[in-house]
Formats: structure tokens, sequence, C-alpha cells
């Protein structure tokens, strides 16, 4: 075998059985060279973060060998894995909130002198490499108060600094802006000039067309399709990986908007930085969905959780139905019909260690049909449950399961399914399609507009533009803190008018 | 039983036994190396414990404070606070329980009851104040209930030297016995087993299906899981923090002053032997698991019992337990206290860790 056509990394007939019994991965075989994007794609819950984790060593295969330039791997840590110049962006965020980004960049090989931490050295490490690959980051701001975006960027940060010449990115692009992604794709080609090979898993099938070499495709654990990315189409991937036709539903745009449900009117927050906001005012009506664009980190997490009543006001109201909600707690508001599909599902949208049903139930369980005379009824919740679980199509073994054993896909579903449920007056989706694959997409804009017509007044904001092109009725983008363009059709949000409004020049 | 809760309970189960076997296996080793006689000796640890009504008896009524330490940790940890001030909870429970039970007359079983309830509300009282401090001030509950343990065994020796001595003592600190009938009876003449540890066990089944059956049960497994979870989705995740603690700290109470009415008779000073550090143990030995609480306290008062009778038969010195203990402290520590703080300091990351029960 001649070292050029030895791969970086192969995989050969690795079989998963997670210690719960779910088989993940049946035979599966990927083979990784140098110079080359590998596309990973699939539903969620196929089984590619299963793949990754094994290629890296987090998980140890139940059958199956790992090569790594030819050797075959007899041990299965992340810290051999490393050594072996194998880099990973994990599907969630790997961060410690306490600490600051720089000393998040360099945790785990930490440059020092005289045995301490040089926090000068990391701060320019984090300057200086954010400069050569474009991701900007205040080092000095701590990761627990950074937006989701920028959480990920600095994750992608980390992965490029171990100069990994195999680079796993488990959906990195998931909250990055059209922006974004483009910077991040140009990196990873550019990377791959120098003989790095990159798996990239991502539901994003333009992406993939921009940039693969080859795609492989998973469904329910087994390789479905192999492709080199010049032979296929959208339309073909987008079939292997559903295994029939997708027809996109082209929502129902008729408007009827009814009174003003929620108002915010000259709200501020305080804090550090660009995310607080500076005086907004909003109004938004029963059946109507408002669509917020913006840079992560321009206020969005601010805008939404004043509203849900997790973020103090400085100034300025928020009301509903003409209430004002200065003075309400979190459970009055959801009392009041507030719903709120988080942007990070990981530590605030779910208990991970608590099942699917309890999850499902969780801002409601006290009342009827869930409890009667304080004892839960189980039936009913476990029979609601799996409802929410057949419409959106979460893939578990049942609704027992703990969400920590699910793919990321399905956890978001199941956080959207709990949110969505019901009547709400008012929806917050902070990223409500995040992570999900092309078939839950369409069921999470539909389930959107369905709340939308049973007269909920409905924010959702997004890094997908298309996104917002599609549900919204309505579209304003915020660039720090405030209103800085608004677009009463949707369809005049061009990419470009957006991007405009969205680098701060006032549209 | 469900299949769900059967499961659980089994692999909750299997860890624990795991530990348990390994810890004895090292007992039964290091007692082999250091007697002459070993299979006597280790025979004596083993069965000596169960040999017969009196040895039976005896192990499950020392099993008996363990119960209720040990279900008062697990409570705590299930709802997400470190409750690390059982001991003073105990003390002041045994204190507030014996004040009613010897200072107010009345007839016979009101006695206990009343004793019993002033011995819970006593824990409670205690460990609301670390458990207000740590849900509405954010203060940290680990350290408060470490000291605050302090303060409650020093108060107690207090009060038995002064308001609650025995007028006719002899010099040790210590109350005046408790009245005939604010006694728990006896099961097993004629060993020191009381209904106590009926009452321990109903206890933990009550909390059990409290926790896992009720939507205020579950209000609270929310809230330990995930507190800015907890608070988005509108419980109060603070609220839970503190009825846990308070809770807890009644459970210790009642560990307390169940332990004077059934077996100690007088208040002693320094009458526990470390119950409430022990429960820590035990309460991570079974992972919190409630209904596994009574068999996690029984093997445990099991291996003591054994040293004592190995000592009492053999030429075997009843130290040996601590070897046994030191081991159990180190396999359960290690596993399930690295797991919880990584949970607690980096909920990021916690996709890549084992969910409770896969390890
Ligand atoms: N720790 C775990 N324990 C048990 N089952 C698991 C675990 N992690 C994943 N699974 C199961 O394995 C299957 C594959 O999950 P995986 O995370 O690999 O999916 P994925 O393709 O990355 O999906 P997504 O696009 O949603 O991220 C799913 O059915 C999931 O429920
Ligand atoms: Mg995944």
């Amino acid at each position: 075998m001649s070292h050029a056509t030895t791969p970086l990394a192969e995989l050969s007939a690795i079989t998963k059985v997670y210690p719960n019994g779910v088989v993940a991965l049946r035979g599966v075989d990927l083979r990784l060279r140098a110079g080359e994007i590998h596309a990973l794609l699939g539903e969620n819950g196929a089984g590619k973060s299963t793949l990754v984790k094994v290629l890296f060593g987090l998980e140890e295969p139940s059958d199956g060998v790992v090569r790594i330039r030819g050797h075959e791997r007899a041990s299965h840590r992340p810290a051999d894995a490393i050594a072996a110049g194998i880099g990973m962006v994990h599907q969630h965020f790997q961060l410690i909130p306490s600490l600051s980004v720089a000393e998040n960049l360099v945790l785990g090989d930490e440059p020092t002198r005289r045995g301490m931490l040089d926090r000068a050295a990391a701060r320019r490490l984090c300057i200086d490499l954010g400069e050569r690959h474009g991701i900007h980051l205040d080092p000095d701001a701590r990761v627990g108060g950074l937006a989701v975006g920028d959480k990920q960027r600095l994750e992608i940060l980390k992965a490029l600094r171990t100069g990994a010449d195999v680079l796993i990115l488990d959906e990195p692009t998931a909250v990055l802006n059209p922006h974004e992604t483009e910077r991040l794709l140009e990196t990873a080609r550019s990377l791959t000039m120098n003989g790095t090979g990159i798996v990239l898993i991502t539901h994003k099938l333009k992406e993939v067309m921009a940039i693969a070499d080859v795609v492989t495709v998973l469904r329910g654990g087994q390789i479905v399709a192999h492709v080199d990315r010049a032979d296929t189409t959208i339309d073909e991937l987008a079939v292997a990986m559903v295994g029939r036709d997708v027809n996109r539903p082209t929502p129902d745009r008729e408007r009827m908007p009814g009174d003003i449900v929620l108002e915010i009117t000259g709200a501020r927050t305080s804090g550090p930085g660009r995310g607080r906001l500076r005086g907004v005012d909003l109004a938004l009506r029963s059946g109507e969905i408002l669509g917020v664009a913006g840079v992560e980190g321009n206020g969005q997490d601010d805008l939404i959780e004043v509203v849900a009543g997790l973020r103090p006001l400085a100034a300025g109201d928020v009301t509903i139905d003409g209430e004002t909600l200065r003075r309400r707690s979190p459970r009055e508001r959801r009392r009041a019909g507030v719903a709120h599909i988080a942007a990070d599902r990981m530590t605030r949208g779910a208990a991970l260690h608590a099942s699917v049903a309890d999850n499902f139930v969780a801002d409601r369980f006290s009342r009827r049909p869930f409890s009667r005379r304080g004892w839960l009824r189980r039936r009913a919740i476990d029979a609601a449950a799996r409802d929410a679980v057949d419409r959106f199509d979460i893939r578990t073994d049942s609704v027992q399961t703990g969400v920590a054993s699910l793919s990321g896909g399905n956890i978001q579903k199941v956080v959207v399914a709990r949110e969505l449920d019901g009547v709400p007056r008012v929806v917050l989706a902070a990223h409500p399609t995040r992570g999900v694959d092309l078939g839950a997409m369409a069921r999470i804009h539909e389930e959107l507009i369905a709340a939308r017509d049973r007269g909920a007044a409905v924010v959702v904001v997004s890094s997908e533009l298309d996104e917002l092109r599609q549900v919204a009725d309505r579209i304003v983008v915020l660039s720090e803190g405030a209103i800085v363009a608004s677009f009463d059709e949707p369809t005049d949000a061009t990419d470009e008018e957006l991007g405009r409004a969205m680098a701060g020049a006032a549209a | 039983m469900t299949g769900r809760v059967a499961r659980l309970v089994a692999s909750d189960a299997v860890g624990a036994l795991i530990v348990v076997l390994a810890a004895v296996a090292i007992g039964v080793a290091v007692v082999a190396l250091l007697s002459d006689e070993p299979a006597a000796a280790v025979d004596a640890m083993l069965t000596g414990p169960f040999d017969g009504r009196y040895q039976i008896g005896s192990t499950l009524a020392r099993a008996t404070p363990f119960i209720f330490t040990g279900a008062a940790l697990a409570l705590s940890f299930r709802v997400g606070v470190f409750n690390l001030g059982a001991e003073g909870q105990l003390y002041l429970g045994a204190a507030a329980g014996t004040a009613v039970a010897i200072r107010i007359d009345l007839a016979g079983p009101l006695t206990i009851v009343l004793a019993t309830v002033a011995g819970a509300l006593a824990g409670a009282a205690w460990a609301a104040i670390p458990g207000a401090l740590r849900a509405y001030a954010g203060a940290n509950e680990i350290v408060m209930t470490l000291m605050l343990n302090f303060v409650a065994i020093l108060f107690v020796g207090w009060l038995l030297s002064g308001p609650l001595a025995d007028p006719a003592r002899v010099g040790f600190p210590q109350s005046e016995s408790i009245p005939d009938d604010g006694r728990l009876p006896r099961l097993l003449e004629p060993s020191n087993l009381h209904l106590g540890f009926v009452i321990a066990c109903v206890g933990c089944l009550v909390l059990h299906v409290a926790l896992t059956r009720t939507s205020w049960g579950l209000g609270l497994r929310l809230s330990g899981e995930n507190a800015e979870f907890a608070t988005y989705v509108g419980l109060r995740p603070e609220r839970s923090m503190l009825v846990g603690m308070l809770c807890s700290g009644a459970a210790a109470g009642m560990g307390g002053i169940v332990h004077i009415l059934g077996d100690q008779l007088r208040l002693l000073d320094g009458f526990s032997a470390s119950y409430g550090f022990i429960g820590i143990l035990i309460a991570l030995l079974v992972r919190n698991n409630l209904l596994l609480v009574p068999v996690a306290a029984v093997f445990y008062s099991w291996v003591i019992s054994g040293a004592q009778v190995m000592e009492e038969t053999t030429d075997v010195p009843r130290e040996v337990v601590s070897v046994v203990q030191g081991v159990l402290f180190l396999l359960v520590t290690a596993t399930a206290v690295t797991t919880y703080l990584r949970r607690r300091s980096t909920p990021q990351s916690a996709q890549t860790l084992d969910p409770v029960g896969a390890a």
C-alpha cells in the first residue's frame, strides 16, 4: 500500500449497541482520505454522531475496526485520538461556562509561564487564531454569557487550534448565519489544501453541494448511499436520507392578523456587550409570525428573555393583551400563555436525565389531566407524550427513555413538541429547527404556522434567513440591541438587504 | 411495580452490589491475612450478624438510624442540594424529642407521636437556615451544613449539662431516661430491635412514592436535575431546594429521636456513631434510590456487627471494619461524586456523560 492511498482514517464494519440496547450503527464503513471533505448525512437519529464519536474514541464500537493512517487503533480514548491528530467539534458544546473565551480555548493544552496559566498568551492566541480564520470573539468574555452562535464559533476555533489533520465537524453550522457559514466553509476548504481530511455532518444540503467531495448517507444506522458529490443532486440526497420523496409543503401564507397581543415598548436591558437591548419597540398581533434576523449576540437572547421573564428589564415594558408583565415571574407568564422554545436545548430546554414523557409535561404536569389531587396520572402523561412523539416523529424507543440518550435533533423535537402543544398566546421560538433534519424542519414550520393560525403571536429568531422568509409574515433585523430594519413583506428581505442591515448599516 | 421501576431498582442495585462485594472481598482478605484461624474469623464476620434471633434483631436495630440519615441524604441529593448537616439535625431532633418526652406528661402513644413530630420539626428548622440561604441567597450549602453540625452538637452538649441534664446524673452528661410509655415497642426480644426500624422502612417507601408518583415529587425532581430548566418551564427551583432541605432535615431529626425512644432510652452526649455522615455513603451507594436505602443500611450494619462478633469470638480486632469502611468510601465516592460534580460544574458537556444508571 503506497502512502498516498492510505486513508487518514478508516472505519470498517462498525456496529454500535448502546448499553440500553439501542443499535445505533450496523456494519458501517467510512473512509476519509487526505485533503477530502467527507459529508455525513442522515435523518435525526440515523447514527451520524455515534459514528464520529467512535472515530474520536468517545464511544467504543461493539464491533468493527478503526484504523488511523493504516494502523489499527487499540484504545478508545479521546486523549489518544487527539494525540493521533484527530480534532472534533461536538454537536453539543463542551465548554466551561464559568471560564473566559480565551481560557476555554486553551483548556487541555494551556500556555504556561512559571507553571501558571499565561493569560496574556492565551488572549493573544485567541485573537491571532480568530484573525486567521475570521472568527472574532472577545477573549475575556465569560462563556456562560455568550450567545449560542458565539459558543459554536469558539468550539470551531478550539478544534482549529489543535492543528489536527483529521477534523470532525458535527453540525458546526446549525446556529451560524449564512455569512459565518461561508467563512467556515472557506476555512475548511483551505485546510484541505494542506492535506487535512474533514468529516462534516450537516442537515443543510446546500453546504454539502458547495463543499463536499464525497457524501455518505446513513439511515437507521446503515449506509444507504455513498457517492461523489459531483454525481449527485440535492433531491437525490434528500430521497436517500428519508427513503422516500420529500415534498416540502409550501405553508399557507394567508395572513389574518387580529388584535395586538404582545407589545414591547422602549425595552432596555443591562449587561455587557452588544447583546443588551437599547430601546426596542415591537407590537405583534394575534395570528402573526415575526421573524428576527441578526448576527448572533445582538440582542436576540435578551429580546426573548425579557418576554419569557428570564431577564429583567432595565427600562421599558412588555405587555400581553394590554397587561404589563413587569412583575410577573416566568411561571406566571407561562400561565398567561407564553411558550418558549429555548435556544440551548442542552442547558435550558430539556432536563437531560428525566424521561421524554416528564420533559414533555414539565410545564403542566400539576394540572389536569396529568395530575389529580396531587397524584400524577402516568397513563395520561404517557399517552400525551406518545402523541407528541408520533406528531413530531421523535426517534426514541419509548417515552420512558431518558432524554440524554436521544440524538441531538430528537432532543430538539422534544423541546418544540412541548412548547407548541396546546393553544399558546405568545410563542417565542429561538432557533426552533436547530439541528433537525429536513422532514422535521418542515414539520416544525407547519406547527409554528398552525400555532399562529390558532391565534398565537409568534416570534422566530433564526440564523437561517431562508427559514425566516419561509415562515415569517414580517421580518425585523436586530443589530447592537436595536431594530435597524423592518420588512413588511418577507420576500423583500433579500440576503443582501438583510446582510446590509445586519452589518449595522441602516436600511 | 411497573417494569420500569423494577428495571431502575435493578440497575441501581447491581451498581451497589458490585461496590459492596468488592469492599467485603477486601475485608475478608484482610481478615484472612491477620487471623491465625482465618476460617473462623471470616465466618464470624460474615454470618455472625445473622446468627439467631438476638443477632438478627441487633443488626436490624443498628441499621435503623442509618436508614433515616440515608433517606435524608438521598432526598436532598435528588432535589439538587447537598445536606451534609444531617448529623447536627439528628442531634437537635433527638434533643427536641427528648425534651417533649420527659417534660410533657401525656398518655403513652401520644407522647411518642408528639416527641417524634418535635424531633422532625427541630431537624427541619435547623436545615431551614442553610436551605433558605442556599435557595434565595445562593450561598454554598455544603460548607454551611457542615459548620452547623458543630454548633448543633455543642448546643446539645450544653443542654445536657444544663436544662436537660439528669438531676441524678453521675458525671456523664445525659438526660433523664424516657418514661416507659414514651418508649417505642421492642420487636424481637431480647434484642433491642424496635418499632423504629419499621417506621424507617415505611418512611422510605412513602418518600419514594411521594417523589415518583405525585406532582409535588416530579416538581422537586425536575428542579433538582436542572434548576435553569425548572425556572424556564415555570417551576420554582428555589422553593424546591428549600422544601427538599426541610424534608431532609426532618428525616434526620426524626432519625435522632427515634433512636432515643427506641434504642438509647435517654439522650446522651455524643450519642451518634456518625449517623449523619454514614448517611452520605448510604445514599451514594444506592444512587439516591429510596427503595434501596434500607437495604444498604442493613448491609452497613451487617459489616459493623460482623466486626463486633468477630472481635468477641476470634483474635481479630474490630478495627478491620474500618478497612471495609474505607474501601466502601473510596469506591462509592470515586464513582458517584465525580459524576455528580462533573454534572454540576459543566452542564454543557452533560451529553458526553453516562446518563445515571448506564455506567
Ligand atoms: N448515549 C446513548 N445511549 C443510548 N442511545 C443513544 C445514545 N446516544 C445516541 N443514542 C441513540 O442512537 C441513535 C443514533 O444517535 P446519533 O446521536 O448518532 O444520531 P445522529 O445521526 O447524530 O442524529 P442528529 O441528527 O439528531 O444529531 C439514536 O437512536 C439515539 O437515540
Ligand atoms: Mg448528532
